[in-house]
């Protein structure tokens, strides 16, 4: 499932200002660890943010997600700073899947844009720590 | 059954100060529930809320203060005829304006049975320039201060003391008459003092 909201249709206030939703689910060879969870949710927030501004975004507003699995659930987001990413929540078990939603909110880019970089940035960190997205609905 | 707006643009830490006002004002025995607002119809908020064990309405799909105003009202009518909280949490989108927000809810008053307190807007001293500077953004964070009974200036604890007076210098001047709050969610200043506003402030239509 992904989203695609058309904000600055109506209202002068949201102009400029783009977001991307998506859920998906998250599998690995072999369980991960709740501490690898925590650098996967954090460099995912980084990863994002980073490349809004390196595309020209003015200001990265939000990024934020959350991970949940059967014995824990994350949330992460940063605001403004790429490193400023924020972890917390419940550890739980190391799990082999888990479900993944990500929301960018990014003022000066493209709806577009802030789509492509939000799925590239999911991709490539996913990629990174060994996992695999499986399909778009649990 | 009293509404409460905690307004305030993107990243500001409402759903932080939500999650820790909630339990303040139920911890004195009121009844609350919460409506949040996502951009984007994947929410993220509402299932952080409800994480921490508090009653959660999400609403997606677009902004309450114009795209999905109408979804608000009957999720307020909802919850007036079910669990019959005695104060509703609304936190709208980032990028909503408040003033919008409050005047569907007073309009819709006779549907829901709604009284009004007071519309609480944070705003980040971490980022008093940024937000007050790109245009757009400035007409959006200005709107909102300015709609704003009371003014919560958030992230304290990460300000330094010459920006958090800079922060208040810049919001008096845009909202002459708002209480403005200092707080911090990650020491606890200011909360006390929000909490009791919430209960005990009433505004007028």
């Amino acid at each position: 499932m992904t989203e695609f909201v058309e904000l600055n249709s109506r209202n002068p206030v949201h102009d400029d200002i783009n977001s991307y939703g998506m859920r998906c689910v998250v599998t690995a060879a072999k369980p991960v660890s709740a501490d690898e969870l925590r650098r996967f949710a954090a460099e995912l927030m980084t990863a994002i943010a980073s490349a809004c501004i390196t595309a020209g975004a003015k200001d990265v507003s939000h990024v934020k997600a959350f991970i949940e699995h059967d014995t824990g659930f994350l949330h992460a987001d940063t605001v403004g700073n790429p490193d400023n990413a924020k972890v917390e929540g419940r550890n739980g078990k190391p799990a082999e899947s888990f479900e993944l939603v990500v929301n960018s909110v990014i003022y000066g880019l493209s709806a577009h844009a802030v789509r492509e970089i939000t799925e590239s940035g999911i991709n490539k960190t996913a990629g990174l720590f060994g996992l695999v997205r499986t399909h778009a609905e649990k | 059954m009293k509404i409460v707006q905690i307004a305030g643009y993107l990243g500001s830490g409402k759903t932080t100060l939500i999650i820790a006002l909630s339990r303040k004002v139920a911890e004195a025995g009121m009844k609350v529930a919460i409506l949040v607002n996502d951009v984007g119809a994947v929410p993220v908020d509402g299932k952080v809320i409800e994480e921490y064990g508090l009653t959660v309405k999400d609403i997606g799909g677009g902004c309450i203060c114009c795209q999905v105003a109408g979804t608000m009202i009957r999720t307020l009518e909802t919850l007036a005829k079910g669990p019959k909280p005695e104060m509703i949490i609304i936190e709208p989108t980032g990028i909503a304006v408040p003033e919008s927000i409050r005047q569907t809810v007073m309009m819709n008053a006779g549907k829901t049975g709604a009284v009004l307190g007071p519309t609480i807007v944070l705003f980040d001293t971490t980022r008093t320039d940024k937000l007050l500077t790109y245009d757009t953004l400035k007409r959006l964070v200005t709107t909102q201060i300015r709609d704003a009974d009371i003014v919560a200036l958030s992230k304290v604890d990460l300000s330094s003391a010459d920006a958090t007076d800079h922060a208040e210098r810049a919001v008096r001047e845009l909202n002459q008459t708002a209480k403005i709050i200092r707080l911090s969610t990650v020491t606890g200043e200011g909360l006390a003092v929000l909490a009791d506003q919430m209960r005990e402030v009433t505004v007028q239509a």
